[in-house]
């Protein structure tokens, strides 16, 4: 099938400046001054952009080597910054049974919350990039759906960031079972829901006399959140025992826990010496493989699951469209997901093309760091500009209560529009906003005239109300910096 | 559960932040500068409704809780005269010599650094708990902290996705005092977090008018309903600020002066929220202890002693005020001379509805059969029970709803009694009780739906909502 055929058919009078404007804020990250009038340029080319940029997964790949570390530290260390694997090695380093002032003295290590900065500014690098976001969005959306807070302990915190960039970046537009398999994989995710001392009782460990005295048993913490979260979602028809029998399946999904082996040490492995033994029944189905390979068959039996494609179409809907997704909509996203094996770049695609996706008037509040991020893109900071600020980016959005990689429980910030919609939060964003804007014009010494600006980054869409209110205050001689303060606090920003 | 999981160190300011505001514009107060970032830092606050039964002229009942995160040590507070001797030994280098502490009671003396707190509980309106610990004793910030504020009985996953003060605004009737339709719940703190409405103010922003004004503007000409979120905003952001007494917070306050000034403003307004919840970190000491809480408690002091005057004769008597922390340290100085995470610490009780004088809860002792594991001082004073006695006494939530909705499976954790000077809603709060019966009415066991609600599923999600309205289930 070819795009031209599954084209959306603009609505009547749904010019292209209107369907670039949904795109940027709907789908994207907001425009730039360099793709908004191209956008804008034709009917069709907004969805296009969309397009192009799911067929280009490598895009969205932040290489180790593109994670800058306190280069005085690596340098310390002959080597590690040459190797490939330095920045998990780093990472696991700083896990948390090795993590003191005595062995980070010894082995240079950086801070954990080094660690993380240092990823969360590879990731706002990242979002100057694409002409219009969407890929980068999807990331978000499932880095969101697999939540892990790095406050959590100091073996999370400087792996959350690796968990994002090794996990999800290559995964968002390939087959959802190979996302699933590589998220249980990951010592960050293995870490946050309590699983690499989850051990079966059964179990060569759990029978010693140490693992009897000590009670080992399994951990059902990931377990259940794989079921309720991450797959088939509340409601989604498994029960109790199959929340025990998935967690016994993953006993032994673990990581490496030996401080004198750095080269594996904090990594993902499967330990038998851990695993219950003997098969289980998940959702009816008995699995029988003596080792990791049952917990990957669990896997691919979930992902094929039709509660999950509902769920993950219903989220898909929800974040992206419209508080409140109808059934209809949820069930032919549904089915893609389930026709094509759980393709996530052809769910991607049929997304575009969910009934009331490229409609106006746009009513649900921009989240705080998508808001946040359109402002990065519309100002036209530089990418070292940005990585150089990305600090004082990241406080702000941790004030507007939505910290990255910073939920506090496991289920991701909800995209209801009323937890996003609070007066004291809403009244605050033009304060972080005369921020963002004295970051260009007073530290990077932008010149910007504001109301060319706002033509051109929303070429056909500003509206009278906007269009005026800047006027007026431009003749009232207020500061340039205030009139785009207002620009971005305007509804054609603030709305999605 | 690392011992050391040092989340919530204030962050330093970046100096592009700074120099952005040093550069800024004479006509801009809303730079984000050093003030604001560690006002910021030092908390979020947000308030819920007024009940609307405890509106009766003169008896509105006001409730804040400050939540001390990062562990404050008890031992550092209140030292026990009578355990002295094991007290000094067990905190060579730290121990408070009595001639430095502030007399206190019989078998107290208290920090010299909390005068203000001293006179004000000498004078009645004011109380301590010893040995106070929410139910999850496990040395974690994280976890403890999630315990205290979600009302759990125990550790496990984090099913529970709502806060225990969200959980109680939802039993009680909507109030008049602040219109529902505009505000809604904000994220953090995680004790308010859930479905009822509650209402956010960020104390560290100062807000520019120059910019509120055209966007008040903008988005009426545009008629789009964020003029009303705006405006909300706006109302809160000015009477947190100056109030109706029209007194304003000095430009000097520091970050948690300037919060607790906005929250006495906001609390004894007419129209005001009359449930608040503030928190301020700082308090994880495991290094150069005596010098910090030196600073930290003077600072407290002064911000308790503020927000009592501020509050006003009239509004004071009807408040309490609970300053808790997820747990205690210690009970030996470790190597750096500063305290590791323990189990029991202080609770401070304030205002004029509190039965001031007195120090509740039992002294477990020092000794070291007393101690965990030989090294923390035990909680003889379960957090909830205190809890449970405000909520009871002063604002009249029935005890089902208690043991049930807002601390799941806590039946057997009874409120502690005698909080009060007089409990300020009594047992006449019809409409609460009304709720309570309607609720326990809806559903067959309540004490089963709390269960369920505890062990998942989330019963309150997007999903599960979907699903339930079509029928997917």
């Amino acid at each position: 099938m070819s795009s031209r055929n599954i084209r959306p058919a603009p609505a009547a009078g749904f010019s292209p400046q209107a369907q670039a404007h949904v795109a940027f804020m709907r789908f994207g990250l907001g425009p730039k001054m360099a793709s908004a009038a191209r956008l804008a340029a034709a009917s069709g080319a907004a969805y296009d952009a969309c397009l192009r940029e799911i067929a280009n997964p490598g895009a969205l790949l932040i290489p180790d080597e593109q994670v800058i570390f306190n280069q005085a530290l690596i340098n310390l260390r002959p080597g590690a910054a040459q190797k490939p694997d330095a920045v998990l090695n780093y990472v696991n380093c700083c896990s948390a049974s090795a993590y003191s002032p005595q062995v980070q003295m010894t082995t240079l290590l950086p801070e954990p919350a080094e660690v993380m900065s240092t990823e969360f500014i590879a990731r706002y690098a990242k979002c100057i990039e694409p002409e219009v976001g969407f890929a980068e969005r999807l990331v978000h959306f499932w880095s969101n759906h697999f939540s892990i807070n790095g406050a959590k302990d100091s073996r999370v915190m400087p792996t959350v960031g690796h968990f994002e960039r090794s996990v999800i970046r290559p995964h968002v537009l390939g087959k959802f079972a190979d996302l699933l398999k590589a998220v249980y994989q990951h010592p960050a995710m293995i870490c946050y829901l309590d699983n690499q001392f989850s051990t079966g009782e059964n179990s060569t460990i759990g029978k010693s006399a140490w693992g009897k005295a000590n009670k080992l048993s399994h951990n059902e913490n990931l377990g259940r959140e794989i079921l309720e979260l991450h797959t088939l979602g509340a409601y989604g028809g498994y029960t109790q025992a199959d929340v025990v029998s998935l967690s016994k399946v993953l006993t032994g999904w673990s990581i490496y826990n030996d401080i004198k082996k750095l080269e594996t040490y904090g990594q993902f492995r499967f330990d038998p010496g851990r695993h219950e033994p003997g098969p289980q029944t998940v959702l009816g189905v008995t699995y029988s493989q003596p080792d990791m390979t049952q917990g990957l068959a669990v896997f691919d039996a979930l992902a094929a699951h039709p509660a999950t494609a509902q769920h993950i179409a219903f989220k898909l809907i929800q974040h992206f469209i419209t508080d409140e997704p109808p059934v209809a909509a949820v069930q032919k996203l549904a089915r893609v997901f389930q026709r094509t094996g759980g393709d996530l770049w052809a769910v991607a695609r049929a997304l575009l093309l969910v009934d009331g996706a490229w409609t106006l008037p746009m009513t649900r509040l921009v989240q705080p760091l998508h808001w946040q991020m359109s402002m990065v893109r519309g100002l036209g900071f530089s990418k070292n500009s940005v990585m150089q600020k990305a600090r004082g980016f990241h406080s702000i959005v941790g004030q507007l209560s939505q910290p990255t990689w910073g939920r506090i429980t496991p289920d991701g910030y909800p995209d209801d529009d009323y937890y996003w919609r609070n007066p004291g939060f809403v009244f605050a964003r033009k304060d972080f906003a005369f921020g963002m804007v004295q970051n260009a014009l007073g530290v990077d010494k932008m010149v910007i005239d504001p109301e060319a600006r706002a033509a051109e980054l929303l070429p056909g869409v500003c509206s009278a109300a906007l269009t005026s209110t800047m006027a007026e205050m431009k003749t009232k001689k207020i500061y340039a910096g205030s009139r785009l303060v207002v620009l971005f606090s305007s509804p054609e920003y603030m709305l999605r | 559960m690392s011992d050391h999981d040092h989340d919530h160190e204030t962050p330093t300011v970046p100096q592009h932040l700074l120099d952005a505001a040093a550069e800024g514009c004479a006509e801009s107060r809303a730079l984000i500068n050093r003030r604001n970032l560690l006002g910021l830092s030092a908390g979020l606050f947000a308030w819920a409704h007024m009940p609307r039964h405890a509106e009766a002229a003169g008896t509105e009942p006001r409730l804040l809780i400050v939540n001390l995160a990062g562990a404050l040590d008890g031992l550092h507070v209140a030292v026990p005269l009578n355990d002295y001797a094991n007290y000094t030994s067990l905190r060579a280098g730290l121990a408070l010599p009595k001639n430095l502490l502030l007399p206190f009671t019989s078998e107290y003396a208290l920090n010299a650094a909390m005068p203000k707190f001293r006179d004000v509980f000498l004078a009645g309106d004011a109380a301590l708990v010893q040995a106070i610990a929410p139910p999850l004793q496990i040395s974690s910030h994280f976890e403890c902290q999630y315990n205290l504020e979600s009302g759990l009985p125990g550790g496990g996953p984090r099913s529970c996705t709502t806060g225990w003060m969200n959980r109680l605004l939802n039993i009680l009737p909507a109030g008049a005092a602040v219109k529902t339709d505009a505000m809604h719940v904000g994220p953090t703190p995680f004790i308010l977090a859930g479905p009822a409405p509650v209402l956010s103010w960020l104390p560290g922003i100062r807000s520019n008018s120059t910019l509120t004004d055209p966007l008040t503007s903008l988005y009426h000409r545009a008629g789009n309903p964020l003029s009303v979120v705006l405006g909300e905003g706006e109302r809160t952001y000015r009477l947190a600020e100056s109030g109706a007494s029209g007194t304003t917070t000095p430009p000097t306050a520091s970050p948690l002066m300037r919060s607790f000034l906005g929250t006495a403003r906001l609390l004894k307004d007419p129209a005001g929220p009359r449930i608040a919840v503030l928190s301020t970190g700082g308090w994880d000491t495991h290094a150069t202890q005596a010098s910090i809480l030196t600073t930290k408690l003077s600072e407290l002091d002064a911000c308790l002693d503020a927000f009592r005057i501020e509050m006003g004769e009239a509004a004071w008597k009807t408040t309490a005020v609970v300053c808790v922390t997820e747990m205690g340290r210690r009970a030996y100085v470790n190597g750096t001379t500063g305290t590791d995470h323990g189990v029991a610490s202080v609770a401070f009780l304030l205002g004029g509805a509190i039965n001031g004088n007195k120090v509740f809860g039992s002294w477990p002792g020092l000794a070291n059969a007393d101690l965990v594991n030989g090294a923390s001082l035990r909680a003889t004073t379960d957090m909830r029970a205190v809890f449970k006695g405000l909520l009871q006494d002063h604002l009249g939530v029935p005890r089902t709803l208690l043991d049930t909705e807002v601390f799941p499976a806590s039946q057997t954790v009874a409120p502690m009694q005698d909080l009060l000077k007089a409990p300020t809603v009594a047992s006449a709060s019809p409409a609460l009780t009304m709720a309570a019966a309607s609720s326990m009415a809806t559903t067959s066991s309540r004490s089963a739906r709390s269960t369920e609600t505890m062990a998942s599923p989330r019963r309150q999600t997007a999903l599960a909502r979907f699903r339930r309205k079509n029928g997917l289930r």
